[in-house]
């Protein structure tokens, strides 16, 4: 049905199109256990194929793990989208705002106080964690070179992003209504 | 509601952070050990997404290439060029009646406007409630509305004998036990049913909308079925159609101003359109869909001729 008129219409990178076809069985394996459901999955999988065929001519070195990538973040995407409707749905008996797709006044002001919030717990994280996670997440730099920049094992470089982690993960646990 | 952050088992949890971290450098057996994981127990899935879910609204991906300046308050600046105009009045004329148009009368007594600044929501005398976005304008009556502009969502207390209906420009919507939501402006007329079914221009047409059904008038009485997820995802098809068709639903579902170069307005398209109510993203996905340029020029967004094959 409409698979049909996407995966007629775009064209894509051999490479990647290859190991889509190759993969699929194991990115819907993916996409089901994170999304729970085998129709969203099979969903999401159509989503994942559009962008697959929309990209230009990639040079991977991996694509299935690349394709993998994908399909994981675009669950996440997913979830996200997920729970921003459920929350919309819940306020509808409060507050009624489910009409609106932006995000209202007050949710946004939410949404950067737990930027904020975000903000100061890493503040407040020991100068090593803070500097590991800045570069891990913000500039993105591969652990590998964070361990030799800080002069540290790449082992030592995981266990600050690992304790980085757990002490924002504490702030979403208990700060999330305030 | 955050039963979302409920106990997480402290092993699990370093477990999906553990998983979250290695992410770059995972090869096809380690993807295919993560899914595994997974799979074990639905307290693992629920724990990745309390770590990755929280990870990537702390730091949202920019969307490249597309100015993300696009999520200001709606201006009205409608004006399209010339050519575009008379591109979409040659279209109407071919379309036109395939629809009948139905003047809408007004028979409530003693109707009241309801004009919504910021969102709101009303319960009218029947238990009926409508939610409204900011900027919509309602006039409610009795088993009655007419969403005069904006976009309201309609949850309808249903009685058979009284068929709730809502008017919107020249256009009536029946329910039949439903939500669902309906926008009016001047990019025309959308119906997306979230629950039950309802019909559409009871009088003429009928159209029967069930859960899962969209559609849109666009100026000129054409007409434009799609489908909207659970997520409230809407899901366009189009086979053949002008991108300016195209265009023109997607400016009435975002709620967005979108125009189209003149001289690709009557190419056919082909694809599926997903508008996920992230605008940004979702033109990106247009323009690597369509291979046009999709940009936004401050005033609305625009689909051009790519004419830098390296965009």
């Amino acid at each position: 049905m409409r698979v049909d008129t996407a995966e007629t219409q775009v064209m894509a990178a051999p490479g990647l199109v290859a190991a889509y076809r190759e993969q699929r069985a194991q990115l819907l394996r993916l996409l089901a256990a994170r999304l729970g459901s085998a129709a969203d999955a099979e969903d999401a999988l159509q989503d994942l194929w559009l962008r697959v065929a929309a990209n230009p001519q990639l040079e991977l070195a991996n694509p299935a793990a690349y394709l993998m990538r994908m399909a994981n973040n675009l669950a996440t995407d997913r979830r996200i989208a997920a729970q921003r409707r459920a929350v919309l749905e819940t306020d509808w008996a409060a507050s009624g705002d489910v009409a609106t797709d932006r995000p209202s006044p007050e949710r946004e002001l939410l949404a950067r106080d737990a930027l904020r919030h975000a903000d100061r717990v890493i503040a407040a994280m020991p100068e090593r964690m803070r500097l590991a996670y800045r570069l891990f997440r913000i500039d993105q730099v591969p652990q590998r070179e964070i361990a030799t920049r800080l002069d540290i094992s790449v082992s030592a470089v995981e266990k600050l992003l690992q304790r980085a982690y757990r002490r924002l993960h504490a702030l979403a646990d208990g700060g999330d209504d305030d | 509601m955050t039963d979302i952050a409920t106990h997480i088992d402290e092993a699990v949890l370093d477990a999906a952070i553990a998983w979250h971290l290695r992410q770059e450098t995972m090869d096809a057996a380690d993807w295919a050990a993560f899914t595994a994981w997974l799979e074990a127990d639905a307290a693992h899935a629920r724990a990745y997404d309390a770590v990755s879910l929280a990870d990537a609204t702390r730091h949202p991906a920019a969307v490249p290439a597309i100015a993300a300046n696009d999520d200001e308050a709606p201006v009205r600046w409608w004006r399209r060029g010339r050519g575009v105009a008379l591109a979409a009045g040659a279209l109407a004329a071919a379309i036109a009646g395939a629809v009948g148009l139905r003047e809408a009368g007004l028979r409530s007594p003693a109707p009241v406007t309801i004009a919504a600044t910021t969102p709101r929501a009303v319960t009218l005398g029947d238990g009926t409630r409508i939610a409204l976005a900011a900027g919509a304008r309602v006039e409610a009556g009795a088993r009655s509305a007419t969403l005069e502009s904006g976009r309201a969502t309609f949850r309808v207390t249903h009685d058979a004998d009284h068929p709730f209906t809502v008017r919107a420009g020249a256009w009536e919507i029946q329910d039949v036990g439903t939500v669902f939501a309906v926008t009016h402006d001047s990019r025309g007329v959308d119906v997306s049913v979230t629950e039950g079914a309802v019909l559409f221009d009871p009088r003429d047409s009928r159209i029967a909308l069930a859960a899962g059904d969209a559609l849109s008038v666009l100026p000129g009485n054409r007409v434009i079925r799609s489908r909207v997820a659970p997520d409230q995802t809407r899901i366009l098809t189009f086979t053949g159609q002008p991108i300016l068709i195209a265009a023109e639903t997607i400016a009435l579902v975002a709620g967005r101003d979108v125009r189209v170069d003149q001289r690709i307005a009557m190419t056919p398209f082909t694809g599926v359109i997903r508008l996920t109510g992230d605008t940004p993203r979702d033109m990106a996905h247009l323009a690597r869909l369509t291979g046009m340029r999709v940009s936004n020029e401050g005033v609305g967004w625009i689909i051009a001729p790519s004419t830098d094959p390296a965009r």
